[in-house]
């Protein structure tokens, strides 16, 4: 490329640095003390961040941030005097220390000493900043999109409601180059003979209409990573035809993730614990904002924080000031459950008062020996009493934990847990449920996983065995199966597959008719984050097809009769108005849980996008 | 929460206990300067670019980690502060090595963002880059075929040995011609009119730049030209096979569709007069350029077969008509562009012979090292070291021969080039039919009565040169409302030159008009490398991955002698 001779000598935040805008408000000059002066080689061998001692200014934010709020200690001052600069701890190289690739050293630099590694000539130049929120995980942070020409320049955090004080984690502030990616789909695609040949989108809706009215029995299934408004437009087309819909996301986990969240601590109510456990968390990495909050927490006003885990190795480990090892997320809440019913130690007030079903619960529960459970939970009986007496008492505990690494069964004893020690839904106090994908609390109020009873694996053998046809959005269950030969099986003899994505995944390949996919900001819409706040966010940018993902899945929807709706907006509108119907306040109750064949099939919220982010961060980073 | 009283800047206000006076002052909406202090983190109080001043306590204290008390008086705008805050600012700065602004940009007259445009260009973003290029120069698809490109000879990549430096005026032509020829192409946008307007003599580079910026901020802008086309020397004095007329006729559309009139044929002065524009304009702007070739100035030089450079390149332009220098022998006298625009014209004229006499060597010529490449390539000749010393005249009073003198390089001169000194008893003849003098322009300004008989305050005058006289800042002249920019302010220039005053003539045009102080842009502090010390090769080689310059494509010299585009540019940037 031609363009690759420039060398880029002017500074990356030219239009943005600190110093650059003070030393002209103050007529600086920079011979005034002209003598001896540092020169330092700039750092380019990590492959996000950037350091340029030359341009740094000993303010140590970088260094600070990394160790009070991120909790890394990735970063260091070297040296005294005349003679400090900020360097990676104990080695050359960044990419050789804790750094966790946050990106955060750089939100804190007032000049450009620690930036973005770009992958692309960054100019500067000056760019439109578009709010929107991002697209990753179930935090929900606020973000700001840096664009111009249709091109995604930078990403930086911005005060939202969930992340207040701006902070954005590695996933938004250096895997936006996907979207830039010139080699996404965007055009439909049908397979003839074993080949993909691209083809008009009207040509695309009428084989999809076809398909739709052709009274084959289907299933329709919709991705973590969805506006509320694809979901609802999936859905709307779904029951149009009767079909059964899903969500692979959490396909035969079964059923019980749903009921902790209305009762989420709010995030900005962690500074208020006494005391926080984190349980089966990989925080920093899955939901990093929230993990900053804890550490900043631990950091500054010394909030204690345990850490329960099954991982032999937790990149949690050096962050916390208690570490638990388990072998069972699901028998440690139940040994510790076991251990507040047989000692008398339950909050009876509370329980009398909201919870049903307790003495069916208890009497199932202390037919187990608490031995037998402490040692399924593969850890010692005194560990479990101090986690659980530690709980109960603590004036304001919290229990945090991920989604994604229990199941749907630890996650209701959990629920149990914070009804025993009757923690749950007070201030500063009881659960905090983390999900894994942007909107996997979205796809549990779509209404989309409601025809399927049990969500165990066996009603869904049964639907696949059915299923003539299958619709797919947003979602690579081949790509992101753990046993791909197992899942592979669920796509053989259909009559005809559908996939929306961004590139051509595994599962794609499967399909019949691959159809192009928006990323959220070329639409616009809302995700529902963890703590059930629905943020809407208005477009960012077009995005390179001549059909949107909304625009197809309205075309689609039509093809059944929906009518009405025209845009986003309105895809919005009637989306509310669906969940509003169909929200119920459920009692409070206890059941008996059996851990029998409850399996997660899929990594990575089943989300290719989300694998393949994941893995582009782990690659770069590989040592 | 404990509330606590004190004076900030003479007022009260109160805060909360444990409130840092960063904290106060900005939520009281005063501005502290800081760069250690971050709202996410605890104080550090490093930088002391925050100090403010405390009646009761000796010197200066940071604001970001000194906690409000009961009755304090706070002053964060004293002289006293903003001394203090210099001084840790100076100190911090003198310890920057490091550039805020790329060479290219800052050598660039009109301080062309090429760092910014080169990214666009990198991501297919071509009306984008175009947008960018024209924020300061109008004219990037002109520019991008003739612009001396001071840039290329600051850019950095020359450390590396590696030939050349960046081909950036290679790709301001690659996404000019892109967005030119695009469907759609780049269009700023144009305020509402402020119902000014503006009268503009002159249509080439100056001219039609400083219509390009007033007219944007919503004056109505009219161009009066002597000639029947616009572009000026662009059109008149750069040959066709450098700059194609069509591609000054498409950039100059992209000026007048902002709503920009060009009358022609309308020479000030001349059948113009100062006194009908004073009437139906509230401001000029003179960017009459240098019209007058500079004879050779040696005994002989009003023979016949003598021409000045620019008039045998303006003739074949106005006329259409091409020279027949067939069994003919030229000579050129000049180093510069216009040198190399005669003598390559020449050989397009179909010159039998043609020499370029130059009386320092062939590294003092301040002509473009690519035309002189070219034009070896096309068969001129040079005669470096030489100057004219008279001309013999045949029966018909027309030139027969040229004496010339040897010269040899003496002590370097005031422009640091080393001057020549004549050998003596080197005299020598060369038998030519025609001389075409290349050795400079003068500024011809003949409407002075006529301005000044119709100002109606201040007074237009000229320098001891001859140009037009104006404040070589604002860019007025000796009356308030006529600017002047270009060659007629600096004699003759370079085109981005010219680019560049005209802009701040429209500044300075556009404050006038608004009934503002002329004030120029403000100047932003500007970290340099530069600064330190200088740039050298050892710095820069083996620090960046070694990639020779894509050659320009040109069009075979054998196939040159037509008015045909030389150069073809770059067909694609992968």
């Amino acid at each position: 490329m031609v363009t690759n001779r420039c060398l880029e000598c002017g500074c990356v935040e030219y239009f943005s640095c600190d110093l650059k805008k003070i030393a002209s408000d103050y007529n600086a000059e920079q011979g005034k003390y002209a003598g001896e002066y540092k020169q330092y080689n700039v750092k380019f061998d990590h492959p996000f961040i950037e350091i340029d001692n030359n341009k740094c200014v000993l303010c140590a934010r970088c260094v600070r941030i990394c160790s009070e709020v991120v909790g890394a200690n990735a970063l260091g001052l070297v040296n005294r005097g005349y003679d400090t600069y900020v360097a990676p701890a104990l080695g050359n190289s960044l990419k050789d220390t804790s750094c966790e690739s946050c990106g955060m050293c750089i939100s804190a630099c007032p000049t450009a000493a620690i930036s973005e590694n770009f992958t692309f000539k960054p100019g500067p130049v000056k760019t439109e900043t578009i709010e929107s929120v991002c697209h990753y995980c179930s935090v929900g942070c606020t973000l700001n999109y840096h664009i111009k020409g249709g091109h995604i320049w930078q990403v930086t955090g911005a005060e939202g409601q969930v992340n207040k004080d701006g902070n954005i984690c590695r996933f938004p502030k250096f895997g936006y180059v996907a979207m830039n990616d010139k080699a996404r789909i965007t055009r439909p695609m049908k397979k003839e003979n074993g080949q993909f040949k691209e083809i008009s989108f009207d040509e695309a809706y009428q084989i999809i209409a076809d398909k739709l009215k052709s009274g084959k029995p289907s299933a329709f299934f919709a991705g973590a990573r969805l506006t509320n408004e694809e979901m609802y437009l999936i859905k709307r087309t779904s029951d149009q035809i009767n079909a059964t819909t899903g969500s692979f996301h959490y396909l035969g986990r079964g059923k019980g993730y749903g009921q902790n969240t209305p009762y989420n601590v709010p995030f900005e109510q962690l500074n208020q614990a006494s005391h926080i456990w984190l349980l089966a968390s990989e925080i920093n990495k899955e939901n990093a904002v929230a993990g900053f909050m804890i550490s900043n927490n631990r950091a500054v006003k010394h909030i204690p924080l345990t850490l329960i885990t099954c991982k032999e190795e937790s990149s949690m480990e050096r962050k916390c000031d208690e570490l638990i090892h388990i072998t069972s997320n699901y028998s440690f809440i139940r040994a510790a459950n076991h251990y507040l019913l047989s000692n008398n130690l339950q909050n009876s007030l509370f329980l009398n008062d909201h919870v049903k079903g307790l003495e069916e619960y208890k009497s199932a529960l202390l037919k187990n020996s608490f031995a037998d459970l402490c040692e399924a939970a593969g850890c010692n009986q005194d560990t479990i009493k101090v986690f659980a007496e530690g709980y109960n008492n603590a004036i304001n505990g919290i229990l945090v934990f991920a989604e994604k690494n229990l199941c749907a069964l630890a996650a209701k004893e959990i629920h149990h847990l914070a009804l025993i020690t009757g923690k749950l839904g007070k201030t500063a106090s009881g659960i905090l449920s983390l999900k894994e994908k942007n909107n996997s609390e979205g796809i549990q109020n779509s209404g989309i996983m409601r025809k399927v009873k049990s969500n165990s694996p066996e009603e869904w053998n049964a639907v696949f065995s059915q299923s003539k046809n299958l619709f797919i959005f947003g979602e690579d269950p081949i790509g992101c199966a753990f046993d791909k030969n197992q899942v592979k099986l669920w796509f053989d003899n259909k009559e005809f597959i559908l996939v929306q994505e961004y590139t051509l995944t595994e599962t794609a390949q499967k399909a019949d008719l691959v159809m192009p996919a928006s990323y959220a900001p070329e639409i616009g819409g809302s995700f529902t984050n963890t703590q059930r706040t629905i943020q809407w966010f208005d477009h960012v940018i077009s995005g390179p097809m001549e059909h949107n993902s909304i625009h197809q899945l309205i075309s689609i929807a039509s093809a059944t009769g929906v009518s009405g709706m025209n845009d986003v907006a309105d895809a919005h509108k009637e989306m509310l108005k669906a969940i509003t119907e169909h929200a119920s306040t459920k009692e409070l109750d206890m059941v008996t849980t059996n851990h029998t064949g409850r399996v997660k099939y899929f990594d990575y919220g089943c989300d290719a996008e989300f694998m393949k982010t994941t893995l582009y961060f782990e690659n770069a980073l590989k040592k | 929460m404990d509330t606590i009283n004190v004076i900030l800047n003479g007022k009260s206000v109160t805060g909360n206990a444990g409130d840092s006076i960063l904290d106060l002052a900005r939520r009281n909406g005063i501005e502290i300067p800081t760069l250690c202090n971050d709202p996410r983190l605890e104080p550090y109080s490093s930088c002391y670019v925050c100090v403010v001043e405390i009646e009761g306590m000796k010197g200066l204290q940071p604001s970001c980690s000194t906690k409000i008390s009961e009755g304090m008086k706070i002053n964060t705008e004293t002289d006293t502060v903003r001394k203090g805050r210099k001084a840790a600012i100076d100190l911090i700065v003198s310890n920057h090595y490091a550039d805020c602004a790329a060479p290219c940009k800052l050598t660039c007259p009109a301080g062309v963002d090429v760092q910014g445009y080169i990214s666009l260009i990198e991501k297919g973003l071509y009306s984008e880059a175009i947008g960018l290029i024209k924020k300061t120069n109008p004219l990037p698809a002109i520019c991008g075929r003739i612009c001396v490109r001071p840039c290329e000879v600051a850019c950095r990549r020359n450390l590396l040995d590696e030939q050349y430096g960046v081909g950036i005026d290679y790709l301001k032509r690659f996404a000019a011609d892109q967005d030119l020829l695009g469907a759609t192409h780049y269009k700023p946008e144009v305020k509402a009119s402020t119902g000014k307007k503006v009268a503009i003599i002159g249509a080439g580079p100056g001219g039609l730049s400083a219509a390009w910026f007033l007219q944007q901020e919503g004056h109505q802008c009219d161009i009066y030209e002597a000639a029947p086309a616009a572009g000026g020397w662009l059109r008149y004095g750069i040959p066709e096979y450098r700059l194609p007329n069509d591609i000054i006729d498409k950039e100059v559309a992209t000026i007048t569709e902002l709503g920009v009139n060009i009358f022609y044929n309308q020479k000030l002065g001349d059948n113009l007069s100062y006194k009908d524009l004073k009437e139906k304009y509230n401001a000029t702007i003179l960017t009459i350029g240098s019209q007058t070739g500079t004879s050779i100035g040696c005994e002989g030089d009003d023979a016949g077969n003598i021409f000045s450079g620019i008039d045998f390149l303006k003739n074949m332009e106005v006329t259409r008509q091409r020279y027949d220098f067939r069994g003919k022998t030229i000579a050129v006298i000049g180093g510069g562009n216009t040198a190399m625009d005669c003598c390559r014209t020449s050989k397009r004229c179909h010159a039998d012979k043609v020499y370029v006499i130059y009386r320092r060597t062939e590294k003092e010529m301040p002509a473009n090292p690519i035309e002189i490449h070219e034009s070896k390539l096309e068969g001129v000749e040079y005669m470096f070291l030489t100057a004219p010393k008279k001309v013999n005249i045949d029966a018909n009073g027309n030139i027969a021969s040229l004496t010339c003198l040897k010269m040899e390089l003496g002590e370097p001169d005031a422009s640091g080039r080393r001057r020549p000194v004549v050998v003596e008893g080197s005299d020598f003849e060369v038998k030519v039919d025609y001389v075409l003098a290349a050795i400079g322009q003068k500024t011809n300004v003949n409407f002075l009565n006529d301005i000044n008989a119709n100002t109606g305050g201040g007074e237009l005058k000229v320098t001891k040169w001859g140009d037009v006289d104006c404040d070589k800042t604002t860019l007025q002249t000796g009356i308030p409302s006529v600017f002047a920019a270009g060659d007629g302010v600096t004699g003759p220039a370079t085109v981005i030159e010219a680019v560049a005053q005209a802009r701040r003539a429209a500044h300075s045009c556009s404050q006038f008009l608004a009934g503002e102080a002329l004030v120029p842009e403000k100047t932003e502090f500007l970290s340099k490398k530069d600064n330190f010390k200088k740039q050298v090769k050892d710095e820069y080689k083996g620090h960046f991955e070694s990639q020779m310059r894509h050659e320009m494509p040109t069009m075979d010299p054998s196939d040159r002698i037509n008015f045909k585009e030389v150069e073809l540019g770059y067909q694609s940037l992968s």
